[in-house]
């Protein structure tokens, strides 16, 4: 107890430095995050934890190289040698004393973190707090332990530092090039599906440095298998450490290694990585030659070899081991495509698949949906699912084979309907194979998936309303939460009426895009997301008119935001835009109106858009368009508010720059007013609601142009009504003639725009 | 008692000490001569256990040293390069020591501070060499082990401190009956402190002696007859060394001076006198008797022979 005491107190210098800089770090990095303006989502646990990854290198090597310093100078070697405790007493003394400081500072981050969230009401997922002490405590004392073998081993800092290097990453570099290698050779396995031996993130503190060059690994780097995994690697190299520390020689200190044959060892060993680059493909022969891999081993060889060796004749000498990691790399090289080659025709029968899992397609994103968190737990049975999955994974290869990549020319029968899903096949034995299939069509693997009753459930799956911690950009603290609540809860309530999916990812894919048909148009999407336990989910719910409450719930949302819609000025910017004063002047106005009546008796969402300035492709066009439109704003003047999505209604979105005759800006006052405040331009975002700095809706800038965000949904008296219709007709056919004369597109044969008899329906009670 | 037996330690191809034997016995002051090089350094690093022997065996009370917490305890070495923690105090290295030292002493450690008259609060990065030497020498004798070993330690302490520090070894050899090794390449800093000597010439103990005995066992005579003569006509006597210049001889005889002096006086010598020896001569001189050649430079002006 005695030695252990002691070592804590001795490394007490350099563990408060270390404590004291990563609670600042911490402090200064939530902080931050906690009063950013915006964020629409609990962080992730490299985010929110950040100053700890820096720790798990900074705190392992700084904690081990004072630790264990006196191995590096003869006195100091010679009086702990001389001290009535046995060396491997001593080094458990030292490394325990290392893991409290580490696991203090690891805690006291992790607490200061979670009170700066608590105090600034940021919501984060608990879990994370609790995973982290464990996690980076174990991810340091990883480096820690890797740097005490190399101080063991050594007798000087500079060698001991770089020899930490080899030992913590020269095995998992290795690894990792290995693993690109297979990758890119592949081509259908992707990092997320290498085997757990290939992965880089086992191993949690070099899996940090992985995560930081392959972001999609960070979803699958703070697991309990992992940290298990980590914390065997650390206690594993620890023995090994105290082994050696036992063993060493004392006066090994001041000197850089036993002898020269360690010294060449090492000499081969920090040759190898870069042979590795070449061998692994990581640099291929496009972008260097083999002599140039070769002339920079050799150079390092040589450099390495000249500082420690120091004389000619012994550098000479030691010339032939370099040939030991020219071999390793070629042996790379070679292994590398032989593995991938053997990987990418592992090609099982479908009477051997057990079953597949779809992890999908965006599983390597910061936060995934709830659907596809719940789809990726389905096993599909079914023959058809694993008949499809196992022959589009021969197709796949062949196509590889054939072309060298996956090459699917257009086809416009099947409507070019590929989607690229990562697909598990699970055998009878209980092996696994994972690879990223290209499927022909879409429509075909939804159609077999659901099938699948689980699978069906699952794409219809909601998150527990208590597990949202973010709407439209509120937190669970913000007002607009419960506000938003409403839509969430009208949502909930409606969609297991409807047949659609919460998720539009799953949805079945329409080729010609006749989304907003009936009830299927839609207002916006609901921006929602949490946690379940470690996951975090970030899910988009399209609000339909299928869904009168939720619709209804949204309008009032977007109506009670829109603060002074400027429709005056509008009208004014627009009329004016028939003659622009200024060559930098310009007008643009988008619609979007639902409900319009078509020939064919559906009702359709129709997006219309209205160009202005010195160099528009078809003035003459905006010519023929300019009275209606004129015509349009002077009606929208009159127009009301509406939370009715059954209404023939429209919402509005304009920005402009013009000057009046006079050269006058128009919406001068609005400038005068903002760009002093707001010069900077500014926005708050929360969800698809949009504020200048100031709470404003429109916004002016330093170049004079207007923008008018945040619009109501606006309907028409029933007079009105039919003009506008009328309106509307003519601005779609100019608006189709303008498309396909300046853009060549296709000239469709779909249903016109119809008469004014809107069909009514009846008004949906509002939400909540 | 430490035993040592063909104790051998080699540096890649220097051999530092070979098949080295010796037995220091308990309770007395255990000088250690040689040259720069011949070795001391590394049998005191032997003897607490921080070089492991390559061949041969060392023992401290029958039990081997290296990796030894249980022999270790019983000794405590002040190098001749010193170590303090970074930026530490008296305060700071005694904490230290009393955590790794079962039988540490503060209530000594307190004493011997103030003796030296050192501020145990002081920084000891801003102690002089000497000081930092009596520090080191503090917390050792404050450890209260069985052993002691210093290297050279001696060498960097101003004459009252060596005093000090010799009288406070004496106190713990006679009082708890502690042991010390010292070594040395200066044999007058060892001569009035130690009990025993011992010469360690290219990795080897040459040659050991008490100190008394070997202070007594030499003596040089200077003796002139009228008549020619030359070393035959002593052949009675162990004579180490005759030099002779023109009709005065100097002998370096070995045994009883009394008798020696008797014989002579009866052959009516025309000088007859007995001359001082430093312990420094009576090593040379044993060393040559030993078959050992220092190449040392002449002596007195040409008159070795």
């Amino acid at each position: 107890m005695k030695p252990y005491l002691e070592s804590v107190r001795r490394l007490t210098r350099v563990g408060l430095i270390l404590f004291a800089l990563s609670l600042v770090a911490s402090a200064i990095v939530s902080i931050q995050y906690c009063t950013a303006l915006y964020y629409g989502n609990v962080p992730s646990m490299t985010r929110m934890f950040s100053p700890l990854i820096a720790f798990i290198y900074a705190g392992g090597i700084v904690l081990a190289m004072d630790g264990f310093s006196f191995l590096n100078k003869r006195s100091d070697s010679d009086f702990y040698h001389s001290l009535p405790v046995s060396r491997k007493k001593l080094f458990w003394a030292i490394s325990l004393a290392a893991l409290t400081w580490i696991a203090a500072t690891v805690l006291g981050s992790v607490l200061l973190t979670v009170i700066v969230f608590t105090l600034t009401k940021t919501p984060f997922v608990q879990m994370y707090a609790l995973v982290a002490v464990p996690f980076f405590t174990i991810g340091a004392m990883m480096v820690f332990a890797a740097c005490a073998i190399a101080m063991s081993l050594t007798g000087t800092t500079i060698t001991g530092l770089g020899l930490t290097v080899l030992v913590c990453g020269l095995l998992r570099f290795m690894q990792f090039s290995v693993a690109r290698g297979i990758v890119a050779n592949t081509q259908i396995i992707a990092w997320l599906d290498l085997p757990w031996y290939l992965t880089p993130v086992t191993n949690i503190a070099t899996g940090q440095i992985a995560q930081l060059l392959r972001p999609m690994l960070r979803q699958t780097l703070y697991s309990p298998v992992k940290m298990l995994y980590s914390a065997v690697v650390a206690v594993a190299q620890l023995l090994l450490a105290c082994v050696l520390f036992a063993r060493r020689h004392s006066e090994l200190a001041e000197r850089g290694a036993k002898n020269p044959a360690i010294q060449t060892a090492f000499a081969c060993s920090a040759v190898i990585p870069v042979v590795m680059l070449f061998a692994s493909g990581i640099i291929t022969q496009r972008h260097v030659s083999i002599p140039i891999v070769i002339g920079v081993a050799v150079g390092i060889y040589l450099i390495y070899q000249i500082v420690v060796l120091r004389t000619a004749k012994k550098v000479l000498f030691s010339l032939p081991w370099l040939l030991i990691p020219l071999s390793v790399g070629i042996a790379g090289y070679f292994g590398t495509i032989g593995a991938a080659n053997v990987m990418q025709n592992d090609l099982p029968n479908m009477q051997d698949v057990a079953y597949v899992q779809f992890g999908g397609e965006s599983r390597g994103s910061e936060a995934i949906s709830y659907q596809q968190y719940m789809v990726s737990k389905v096993r599909f049975t079914e023959a058809e699912v694993r008949q499809y999955a196992v022959e589009t994974l021969r197709d796949n290869v062949a196509t590889i084979q054939r072309s060298g990549y996956i090459n699917y020319p257009y086809d416009e029968q099947s409507g070019y309907m590929l989607t690229t899903q990562p697909v598990t096949f699970v055998l009878n034995n209980g092996r696994r194979i994972s690879r990223v299939l290209t499927f022909f069509n879409q429509i075909t693997l939804l159609s077999y998936c659901e099938q699948n009753s689980d699978f069906y459930e699952a794409i219809r799956a909601l998150p527990p309303q208590d597990a949202v911690c973010y709407l439209q950009g509120d937190d669970l603290f913000n007002g607009g939460f419960l506000e938003n609540n409403r839509i969430l809860s009208a949502f909930h309530e409606e969609l297991p009426t409807t047949a659609f999916p919460a998720s539009d990812s799953y949805r079945y894919y329409d080729p010609f895009m006749q989304y907003n048909v009936d009830d299927e148009q839609h207002f916006g999407s609901l921006t929602v997301a949490g946690y379940v336990g470690m996951t975090r989910f970030w899910d988009y719910y399209n609000i339909r008119v299928a869904m009168p409450k939720t619709a209804s719930a949204w309008m009032r949302y977007h109506n009670n935001r829109s603060k002074g819609e400027y429709l005056e000025l509008m009208q004014q910017m627009m009329e004016k835009s028939a003659k622009l004063v200024d060559s930098k002047d310009y007008f643009s106005i988008s619609m979007m109106v639902y409900n319009i009546p078509m020939s064919d008796g559906t009702k359709q969402a129709i997006s219309f858009y209205f160009d202005r300035s010195s160099y528009e492709a078809a003035a003459e066009m905006n010519d023929q368009l300019q009275p209606i439109i004129n015509e349009l704003a002077a009606i929208m003047q009159r127009s009301k508010p509406t939370t009715n999505p059954n209404d023939l209604c429209v919402f509005t979105n304009w920005s402009g720059r013009m000057h009046k005759e006079d050269g006058a800006f128009y919406g001068e006052e609005i400038l005068m007013q903002q760009v002093p405040t707001n010069g900077n331009g500014m926005f708050v975002s929360g969800g698809s609601i949009y504020y200048v700095s100031d709470g404003s809706v429109i916004y002016g800038g330093l170049s004079g142009a207007i923008t008018a965000y945040n619009p109501c949904y606006r309907t028409f008296s029933a007079t009105d009504q039919a003009r506008v219709i009328e309106i509307l007709r003519q601005w779609k056919a100019v608006q189709d003639e303008y498309n396909y004369t300046v853009y060549g597109s296709k000239q469709e044969n779909g249903p016109s725009i119809g008469d004014a008899s809107v069909a009514t329906k009846p008004t949906p009670a509002p939400a909540g | 008692m430490i035993k040592a037996r063909k104790l051998t330690k080699r540096f890649g191809k220097v051999e530092a000490l070979v098949n080295l034997n010796c037995n220091i016995p308990q309770g007395c002051i255990y000088g250690l001569v040689g040259a720069n090089g011949a070795g001391k350094s590394t049998f005191l690093r032997l003897c607490n256990g921080i070089y492991q022997p390559d061949e041969g065996h060392i023992s401290i009370n029958g039990g081997e040293v290296f990796d030894n917490p249980s022999v270790k305890e019983h000794c405590v070495f002040v190098p001749d390069e010193l170590y303090f923690l970074p930026q530490s105090n008296l305060n700071r290295m005694s904490l230290l020591y009393e955590s790794m030292y079962p039988r540490f002493s503060m209530e000594r450690f307190y004493e011997l501070a103030a003796a030296f008259k050192l501020d145990r609060a002081q920084q000891l990065g801003t102690f002089s060499k000497g000081m930092r030497r009596q520090a080191a020498t503090i917390l050792a004798l404050s450890a209260m082990t069985d052993y002691v070993f210093f290297d050279e330690t001696f060498d960097g302490l101003d004459p009252v401190m060596r005093n000090l520090v010799k009288g406070m070894l004496y106190d713990d050899v006679l009082e708890r009956g502690c042991t010390a090794v010292i070594t040395s390449h200066s044999l007058r800093e060892l001569e009035d402190t130690c009990d025993q000597l011992a010469l360690l010439y290219q990795g080897g103990i040459v040659f050991e002696s008490d100190v008394q005995n070997l202070k007594t066992s030499l003596f040089k005579m200077q003796v002139a007859f009228a008549e020619d003569y030359d070393r035959a006509r002593f052949s009675g006597m162990e004579i180490l060394s005759f030099v002779k210049q023109g009709s005065v001889a100097n002998m370096i005889i070995r045994g009883d001076c009394a008798r020696a002096k008797t014989e002579i006086g009866a052959q009516s010598p025309l000088i007859l006198e007995i001359l001082p020896l430093t312990l420094e001569e009576v090593f040379l001189y044993e060393m040559e008797a030993l078959g050992y050649s220092f190449q040392a430079p002449a002596l007195k002006g040409g008159e070795r022979v």
